[in-house]
């Protein structure tokens, strides 16, 4: 009995003690089991990808990373081989790379791998070896980082280097870049020719070291205002060149700045336009001298144009008053003689005139304003009226723009235009004139058309049409002095404008002109 | 017929003799009484003018064109002396430069006539200045 109690005792207690035993056993179960749920966890959510490969180069593990990179399905990468992964010239690589491990060796190496998906990629791969109890290798442990965007990014890096560098040494002027504290960081091949220097002697060195101090005070002073202020800056100022020569150079500078736009240095540009000035200053020395040879020559054409005409008044006067005097006395023939010389003088005074308006387009020139083009026409029409009455003209045109230029000058050029569609009208029809304006594409100059359904001209003698003096008919059909279209032609070109003719013989002549919009 | 001393005079200075020549038969046309006395230049002018025997005239008729002082100096010096600048001045020109016509303007020109090519006309010009003598 006591036994039994002892039995069933120490068979409770073992029992306790079992069950007891088997609880613990199950906590360190489940402890076991949890540590490596959580080093699972770990290395599943570690961000770099890490793998096993066996000795076959088969992947016997990876973790999600991995699958990012190679870009499987989940749980895909295991039991694929590496070199699935990877062309002729890396499987090179990786074999080289498994048997330095097999002698113990940890390796870092980058590959390029087309992933499961057909994308290339660079990664960096780390890897040790592992080996059983008896010392065989049977795999090695692998972290793999995509390095793809860094590989690109250093070679866009080393491209722009290559670019700045190719750039630099084919630019055809002296480049230069320093630091904020003033010395060189480099420089292309114009600037060593400039110097006399080549860039390992120009490197580190500040301006007093490579010029005057005069010219370097200047240098530097600049240099600190363009660190204040950043951005760019252009100046003129002096070089002294490798042959001694002081030159008259442009400087072109502007601030450098690191990622957070702090300015760490300068880069500038040389502009040598010592030769360019020398041709600036000739080439104002003949402007000058040009104006004054065109001023000299309307003055001439002026002068002489008008001490002609003092004369002429001679002539045309005593032979009238000759004519009206003694006409008694003289037979017919000599009357004739007479009203030659006078029609002679007369014509020449309107080729006199004539030449006098256009020496003065220049040097009597008015102001440009702004004037409406119905006033300009209204007003030709009213110089014209007993032409325009004679011929019993119709002339259209309706709401034209405001122009810019002299309003005298604009007169005279619809005047002359008009003029001449009256003159050259044809027989058998009235006479029809249309002005039109029409927009330009130039956003600055209006299109301002005359029609007229006159005689025409033909089109071999459009280009000479505003030639000075050119006619087209003789005297005694159609007088005149040749000079209208040249002055036409001569104060469109003052306002900036051009004029073209286009004809058809017997059918009528439009003139196209481009003149200023009004200036607002 | 007005006697001798009580006629209107016109001065012409005129270096041309031709303009002289055509400015009396213009008169002898227009069958005026006015007496015309040609000088040829300023200095003549001057002389004449400031001679106290002699009666002042009634109008100037003035080129610009003019050897030694010009037109527009003699202009200004008439127009400034109190002694000649109530005689009307008419400038007589070849020219018809609208520079020159405002130079006379501002010189206070009484008229600004262009001398004009045609016979007629430049007599008609004589008959025109009567408006200045009455």
């Amino acid at each position: 009995m006591i036994l039994d109690i002892v039995l069933s005792i120490t068979l409770a207690s073992s029992l306790t003690w079992l069950l007891f035993i088997r609880r613990n056993l199950l906590k360190r179960n489940k402890e076991l089991f949890e540590n490596e749920k959580n080093h699972s966890k770990l290395v599943q959510s570690i961000g770099e990808g890490i793998g096993i490969v066996d000795d076959n180069e088969i992947f016997i593990f990876a973790n999600k990373a991995a699958e990012r990179i190679f870009e499987t399905e989940e749980g895909k990468l295991a039991g694929k081989s590496v070199k699935n992964f990877l062309n002729e010239q890396e499987i090179e690589k990786i074999i080289t790379g498994t048997n330095n491990r097999k002698k113990g060796l940890s390796d870092r190496y980058e590959l390029n791998i087309v992933t499961e998906k057909g994308n290339t990629k660079v990664i960096e791969i780390t890897t040790s070896p592992n080996f059983d109890e008896n010392g065989i290798y049977i795999s090695s442990y692998g972290i793999f980082r995509d390095i793809t965007d860094y590989k690109s990014a250093l070679i866009k890096l080393r491209e722009n280097e290559e670019m700045f560098r190719t750039l630099l040494n084919n630019a055809p002027l002296p480049i230069f870049y320093k630091n904020v504290n003033g010395k060189y960081l480099g420089c292309n091949e114009e600037f060593e020719v400039f110097l006399g220097l080549s860039e390992a002697e120009i490197i580190g060195k500040t301006v007093y070291d490579i010029a005057p101090a005069g010219l370097a005070d200047l240098y530097k002073e600049k240099d600190l205002e363009l660190f204040k202020t950043g951005g760019t800056q252009i100046y003129e100022w002096k070089a002294k060149k490798n042959d001694g020569s002081m030159r008259d150079i442009i400087y072109h500078k502007a601030a450098l700045y690191d990622y957070l736009g702090n300015i760490t240095g300068l880069i500038g540009v040389i502009v040598d336009v010592t030769e360019l000035k020398k041709y600036e200053e000739i080439l104002e020395i003949k402007q000058v001298e040009l104006e004054r040879s065109n001023k000299d020559l309307e003055q001439f054409a002026y002068s002489v144009s008008h001490d002609l005409q003092e004369p002429l008044r001679m002539v045309s006067g005593f032979t009238d008053l000759l004519k009206k005097k003694y006409s008694s006395q003289l037979n017919s023939e000599a009357l004739s003689y007479i009203d030659y010389s006078v029609e002679g003088a007369k014509r020449m005074q309107e080729q006199i005139q004539g030449i006098l308006a256009f020496s003065r387009i220049s040097t009597q020139a008015g102001d440009f304003e702004n004037i409406s083009l119905n006033e300009i026409i209204e007003q030709s029409l009213k110089n014209l009226s007993v032409a325009v009455g004679e011929s019993g003209a119709k002339i259209k045109y309706g709401q034209l723009p405001v122009v810019h230029g002299d309003r005298s000058q604009l007169i005279s050029v619809f005047q002359n235009l008009i003029g001449n569609s009256l003159k050259f009208r044809r027989k058998d029809i009235d006479p029809e004139i249309v002005i039109e304006s029409k927009e330009n594409q130039d956003d600055k100059r209006i299109e301002i058309s005359v029609t007229d359904n006159g005689i025409g001209i033909e089109n071999k003698h459009l280009d000479n049409i505003f030639l000075l003096f050119h006619r087209l008919h003789s005297q005694d059909k159609y007088p005149g002095t040749g000079i209208g279209l040249s002055l036409v032609k001569k104060i469109i070109e003052r306002h900036g404008g051009t004029i073209t003719a286009e004809s058809e013989k017997g059918k009528g002549t439009t003139f196209r002109m481009l003149l200023n919009r009004e200036l607002k | 017929m007005i006697p001798e001393n009580l006629r209107k005079t016109i001065m012409l200075v005129e270096d041309n003799k031709g303009d002289a020549v055509l400015a009396k038969e213009a008169l002898i046309y227009n069958k005026s009484e006015t007496v015309l006395i040609h000088v040829f230049n300023g200095d003549e002018l001057f002389e004449y003018l400031y001679k106290t025997e002699n009666k002042k005239p009634d109008l100037i008729v003035l080129d610009l064109n003019l050897p030694g002082i010009n037109g527009f100096e003699i202009l200004q010096i008439l127009k400034k002396d109190p002694v000649t600048e109530r005689i009307p001045v008419i400038v007589f020109s070849t020219s018809n430069s609208e520079n020159d016509i405002q130079k006379c303007r501002e010189s206070r020109a009484d008229d600004y006539i262009s001398k004009p090519l045609d016979l007629m006309e430049f007599f008609e010009v004589f008959k025109k200045l009567d408006k200045y003598l009455n």
